[in-house]
């Protein structure tokens, strides 16, 4: 039941299920609807704010609660509990009610067509290319300063997901689509929390059924298609304990463990995983440097071609930005892929040049994760008062949040150069977090010590590249 | 436990989601398309009518015949246009005589006639067209002043309006005019709302001072 890797931390990683009150609350029939309902009940207020509200965005609930509490807690969410934000996510939930015609009860019933999502397209490309566009939503457009734009965000992402559950089987909309899937699913790979079955020999012995993955009739099997019975890592996991339920066995555990150990531990990441690793942490490491040395230039450039305009709709900008996206992008990849191509030349490896890529893109998300993290202490630093003052705005006219509650709170916490020194701090937590997977992951792809060392060396220099561009890039603001 | 059968598909249920989800996408799509509003339209321009002047730092008050008052008073449900004519838009003597008002009164706990604030004043012109984000607390109001664009980078403009009444007149680019519906009674201040990253806003020092208490009062 407990790997060797788990019983250093004894009590710490016991199934929480071993406590009874979580028990009960997880074997619940409406445990994620209990969960999901506090945060529909928000994002409709949010919504209804950002779409009809003031336009001031420090004044707009909707666009304070969403780029600022909710970013915030996404991110801090993924170092302790993975991809828990899908479990109370109502977007992907109004998909699944509509599919389920239920709102928690183990129906037999279906409105959706249940259709088989396209074998083609079971994969993160474009989960990848669509967390492009949110990015580029935000850079280019502005769109965390737009309260209409995060409404429409909202809107459209609901209707995507309850368009997909109606036609496709389980949760096709969460795994392939949602813009966030490969953002939150591989940074969930870092959290200090997984579920997972507790024996193999259980799954394989005792158990016909899979349960798991197929339901029974008392529960549903897992709406991301996974098989619990050999999941080996969070990036699809989002925690809604269907599997837990319907499981006969009793042999599914939620545990914390030590953070990380997804990147080195779970099975040879796919290409397209691999591409989304690479793309999410060049998204927070390569990008901010090509915008900062590039974009200025190359909209001066485009400003001579493309019809100028006042932002957000700034064509130049616009396509500016977006060419900067794609060019980061393959620029991440890129090094990475040669970064990987070169680990194995020094380790003198005949073949793994693509495994290393894999292992070298997965093993650096804590670098990119604490670069977000960082930005976001910076970012919370400054605003949080806000969160007090739309608060009040919403108080004044809810749900319409129109009125004007008085002036907006500026109250820092920290001065510039001491948030600096908090993420240097992070910054370096990322890069060791990331020199033991890629020491991990080195080791377990060559196994010999001598040329898991050599493979170690470029992939660690690489590390420590993108840690110092972070430090540049966050030092930008005091120069 | 029994393997669950195959969920049944329920047709009525199908359509009835497939028709719903086509009016909700149909709906939103005309409100992308601007078809549909969801922010109801601007009260209609018939009630009082104000001016207001920011300066540095504060505001002035004038009613439709120019004479400067101390509120702007109105009865509850009144639509009420406000003409905003921003002191920088105005002559430089103007300017400056507006800006005494901020020295003669002493603001951020310094005496009246302290030369810092002069001082300061001085500094934050040297920031150039900066632009003040006009607030009515408990209404929907924030209007941000059109300074920067009549200016282009100088201070004043030659020729420029020596007072309020000649920029409505001459009808100066750089008033900016907004109607709301007075829909709450009692007392609400006007004020510079936007504190920017630093707490200055955009328009300087002066800016946390920058409120006039109780400039609306709704009967």
């Amino acid at each position: 039941m407990a790997p060797a890797a788990r019983k250093g931390l004894g009590r710490l990683t016991r199934d929480v299920r071993e406590f009874l009150l979580v028990r009960r609350i997880v074997n619940l029939r409406g445990f994620q609807f209990l969960v999901v309902l506090p945060t529909t009940a928000v994002v409709t207020v949010v919504t209804i704010s950002a779409a009809v509200g003031i336009l001031h965005p420090s004044f707009n609930f909707g666009t304070v609660f969403t780029w600022v509490v909710w970013w915030g807690a996404l991110l801090a969410s993924f170092v302790v509990f993975g991809r828990a934000w899908c479990l109370v996510c109502p977007v992907g939930a109004v998909g699944e009610w509509i599919q389920r015609l239920s709102l928690w009860w183990r129906s037999p019933y279906t409105a959706g067509l249940q259709l088989r999502w396209p074998r083609r397209l079971r994969n993160l490309w474009l989960a990848t290319a669509l967390f492009m566009v949110f990015v580029w939503l935000d850079n280019g457009y502005g769109m965390s300063n737009s309260p209409r734009l995060t409404a429409g965000l909202i809107v459209v992402l609901t209707l995507a997901s309850a368009w997909i559950g109606l036609f496709f089987e389980r949760r096709a909309f969460c795994q392939y689509l949602c813009p966030l899937t490969a953002f939150i699913g591989l940074h969930s790979l870092f959290s200090m929390f997984e579920l997972r079955r507790q024996d193999a020999g259980t799954c394989r012995a005792r158990c016909a059924g899979k349960d798991c993955f197929r339901g029974n009739t008392q529960a549903y099997g897992c709406p991301m298609g996974e098989f619990p019975a050999v999941m080996d890592s969070n990036l699809h996991c989002i925690l809604c304990t269907e599997c837990v339920k319907s499981c006969a066995h009793n042999n599914l555990a939620l545990r914390f463990r030590p953070p990380g150990r997804d990147l080195w531990t779970s099975r040879r990441p796919r290409l397209d995983e691999a591409v989304a690793a690479a793309v999410v942490v060049g998204m927070a490491t390569i990008l901010p440097v090509l915008t900062l040395a590039l974009l200025p230039g190359l909209r001066a450039i485009l400003a001579g071609v493309l019809p100028a305009g006042s932002p957000p709709n700034d064509a130049p900008r616009l396509v500016a930005v977006g060419l900067l996206f794609v060019l980061g992008a393959l620029v991440s990849v890129g090094v990475m892929y040669a970064f990987g191509r070169g680990a194995r030349w020094a380790a003198g490896a005949a073949t793994g040049g693509r495994a290393l890529f894999a292992g070298c893109a997965q093993a650096l998300i804590p670098v990119g994760l604490f670069k977000f993290l960082a930005d976001l202490l910076d970012h919370g630093l400054r605003t949080w008062g806000a969160v007090f003052d739309v608060t009040r705005a919403l108080l004044l006219d809810f749900p319409w949040n129109r009125a004007v509650p008085g002036r907006v709170t500026v109250i820092h916490l920290l001065t510039p150069a001491q948030v600096y020194l908090v993420q240097i701090g992070l910054v370096f937590c990322g890069l060791l977090f990331s020199l033991y997977a890629v020491h991990r992951v080195s080791r377990d792809l060559l196994g010999g010590r001598e040329a898991a060392f050599a493979a170690f060396l470029p992939m660690a220099g690489l590390a420590f590249l993108l840690t110092l561009l972070n430090l540049w890039s966050l030092a930008v603001g005091l120069l | 436990m029994a393997p669950a059968p195959p969920a049944r598909r329920i047709p009525v249920a199908s359509v009835a989601a497939l028709v719903f989800l086509t009016a909700a996408t149909g709906f939103v799509l005309l409100v992308f398309a601007g078809r549909i509003p969801l922010v109801s339209e601007e009260a209609s321009a018939d009630g009082p009518v104000f001016y207001l002047v920011p300066y540095h730092y504060g505001f002035a008050i004038y009613d439709r015949q120019f004479l400067e008052i101390e509120r702007i008073e109105v009865e509850e449900g009144t639509a009420v246009t406000v003409h905003v004519v921003p002191a920088l838009a105005l002559a430089r003597e103007t300017f400056l005589a507006y800006a005494e008002r901020t020295l003669r009164a002493g603001i951020g706990g310094r005496p009246p006639g302290d030369p810092h604030i002069r001082h300061r004043i001085e500094e934050d012109l040297k920031l150039g067209d900066v632009e003040h984000i006009i607030g009515i607390t408990a209404h929907p109001v924030h209007v941000t002043t059109n300074v920067a664009e009549v200016l282009g980078g100088r201070f004043f403009r030659e020729g420029a309006p020596r007072t309020v009444r000649e920029a409505v007149e001459r009808k100066n680019p750089a008033i900016k005019t907004f109607t709301f519906t007075a829909k709450r009674v009692g007392e609400f201040d006007v004020l510079c709302v936007d504190s920017g990253i630093g707490g200055e806003g955009t328009c300087g020092w002066g800016h946390q001072w920058m409120v006039a208490k109780k400039a609306l009062a709704v009967r």
